[in-house]
């Protein structure tokens, strides 16, 4: 659905996105996830055939969004980061002017649909410039929705949004991602470990990490985390943990509380628990902790920029004034 | 085309919700009803009314053409600049439009709106036919000049707007258009004057000059009953170059 080749992007000397390759099929729902200025913007805006790449090549619902644009703007919906809206017009009128820009048939009725999948039926004759921040961000995503889009790319889409809009909106987006391919960029983790069957994590400009969150999570810390209570204070548990085969550290929390985490490869929970137990500690509760995909993410983020800044801290500088 | 039809209806309808556009409306109806006014009052003081100058749609139609150069500018700020101040840009062009769909669709509402605006000034046409026997013909034609002048004026004014995101700079540029073609009138009977004190050498240039200059397609042909071919193209052309222009600039922006 979405196939991404060495796709670049230079504002003047600033290079946004740097030789970026990434394929998404129909009914993934990826995540795209960056910190500030990684270029996530740059791409969608990209994808979307509002700016051209400097280099390399995209094809959206089939479409080279470079040759055939037309093409693949009418099978793309695209929520913009800023959620640019005509403000001077009321909620239906811009939805119709979008529906009809869109040369739908039936048009009157399928802005009726997207009001109600967005719960905005009610403020369908207010001004724009009227609306909440949330409002406008769901009047956005109904915009996005008019023409049944095959992808949809969606900057930021829960930003701005109260608590039960934000559960109503990923339950819509999962509700999409079963026929159509939603590629969507957030800021909060959760939000792509919950929502998202793959993630993008981009870091200046460049791909650093792209996996399911699950297995992103295994690939990366590469062994499993287990957290440990037992009865009493464990007195000595430690040592005896850090005998037991494929464990390579043993912490201790609190009292008769640890944490362990294992070499990559086979489960070695049994082994621990075995040794707990042939111990004499009581085994109170045993839980495989893995690591967040915030921890993951931050690792990433942290080791590149680390790894840039040791190589290179004059071309920084230079590039930055 | 269907969607500079799309582009074209909502920039017409927008004129109607916003305030700015009736003020000038009305401005512009006030203006032009004191001149008439006064005009056809020293008229009748002169040689009494049916005696020796008959009114004629000319004493409106005379300041309408001027007077739509200050218009025009404020009637097309914020089409293309309020799109990119405010964002919107990036809805329309990743939309299934093309940029010349609304470039063009953008000019035709406001063109539609300024046509509006001259239609209002059928009001002093009824009262001469009211209370004289005006000749219909140069009303025709002086009609039909003006739409096609305000329609060059709005191109350009449209071209204008492209070029910037902000609608104070938006109306400047397009003051500084319609102003240039303001001026080269002055400038063809500057360089006619000082050809006349030289020996008449320069008539290839007065003519180019001349050429440019908006009124001498209207004041000496349309608003005198004479439909001209010339004067035709002369103003579809400005209107075809300045959207083409203003496309290729919306196009450009995307390059940045
Ligand atoms: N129009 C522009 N002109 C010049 N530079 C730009 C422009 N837009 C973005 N950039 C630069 O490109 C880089 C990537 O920006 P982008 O907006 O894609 O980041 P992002 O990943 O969306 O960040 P955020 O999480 O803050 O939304 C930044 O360094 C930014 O300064
Ligand atoms: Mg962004």
């Amino acid at each position: 659905m979405i196939q991404v080749e060495g796709l670049t992007k230079r504002y003047g000397q600033r290079t946004a996105v740097d030789g970026v390759s990434f394929t998404v099929e129909r009914g993934d729902i990826v995540g795209f996830l960056g910190p500030n200025g990684a270029g996530k913007t740059t791409t969608m805006r990209i994808l979307t055939g509002y700016m051209p790449a400097s280099e390399g090549k995209a094809i959206v619902a089939g479409y080279d969004v470079f040759t055939h644009s037309l093409e693949a703007r009418k099978r793309t919906g695209y929520l913009p980061e800023s959620v640019p809206l005509y403000t001077d017009m009321t909620v239906w009128q811009y939805l119709d002017f979008m529906a009809e820009l869109r040369q739908l048939p039936g048009r009157e009725d399928r802005v009726d649909e997207v009001l109600e999948s967005v719960h905005m039926t009610d403020r369908a004759d207010s001004f724009i410039g009227n609306l909440s921040k949330g409002m406008r961000q769901r009047i956005g995503l109904a915009q996005a929705l008019l023409h049944r889009p095959e992808v949809l790319i969606l900057d930021e889409p829960t930003i701005g949004l109260d608590p039960a809009q934000v559960k109503d909106v990923r339950d819509l987006i999962r509700e999409l991602g079963k026929e159509r391919t939603v590629m969507l960029s957030t800021h909060i983790l959760s939000e792509a470990q919950t929502l998202c069957n793959r993630v993008l994590i981009i870091n200046k400009g460049k791909i650093v990490a792209e996996d399911s969150p699950d297995r992103l999570r295994t690939r990366l810390s590469g062994g499993d985390r287990i957290g440990l209570k037992v009865t009493g204070d464990g007195a000595g548990l430690a040592d005896t943990l850090s005998k037991v085969p494929g464990v390579t550290t043993v912490r201790s929390v609190s009292d008769g509380e640890f944490e362990i985490e294992t070499a990559p490869g086979g489960n070695i929970r049994p082994e621990v628990a075995k040794a707990v137990v042939n111990g004499n500690w009581g085994l109170l509760e045993m839980k495989s902790m893995g690591m967040s995909l915030e921890e993951i993410y931050l690792q990433l983020v942290q080791a590149e920029s680390e790894e840039e800044e040791a190589v290179q801290p004059q071309q920084e500088e230079a590039t930055d004034a | 085309m269907r969607n500079v039809w799309t582009v074209a209806k909502r920039e017409f309808a927008h004129y109607f919700v916003s305030p700015i556009a009736y003020a000038v409306v009305l401005l512009f109806l006030i203006i032009l009803g004191l001149l008439f006014v006064v005009n056809v009052y020293f008229l009748s003081q002169q040689s009494g009314f049916g005696g020796g100058g008959e009114p004629t749609m000319q004493f409106v139609f005379g300041p309408l053409s001027s007077l739509i150069l200050f218009f025009a500018p404020v009637l097309t700020m914020r089409l293309m600049a309020e799109e990119q101040s405010k964002g919107t840009l990036e809805l329309l062009l990743t939309a299934p439009v093309r940029e010349w769909e609304v470039v063009f669709g953008k000019w035709l509402g406001a063109w539609m709106f300024g046509l509006c605006l001259i239609g209002a000034t059928a009001v002093y046409a009824l009262i001469l036919f009211a209370y004289g026997n005006p000749d219909i013909g140069p009303i025709y034609s002086g009609y039909l000049g003006l739409a096609l002048m305000i329609g060059a004026i709005l191109a350009m004014g449209v071209l204008a707007s492209s070029l910037t995101g902000n609608l104070i700079v938006a109306v400047a540029i397009g003051y500084a258009f319609t102003l240039m073609i303001w001026i080269i009138g002055f400038a063809s009977d500057l360089i006619q004057s000082l050809a006349s004190g030289f020996g008449g050498r320069s008539n290839a240039i007065v003519e180019v000059v001349n050429h440019i200059d908006f009124s001498n397609h209207f004041q000496s042909t349309f608003n005198r009953g004479i439909i001209d071919t010339v004067d035709i193209i002369y103003f579809a052309s400005v209107i075809a170059i300045s959207l083409f222009i203003a496309t290729r600039v919306v196009e450009a922006r995307r390059w940045r």
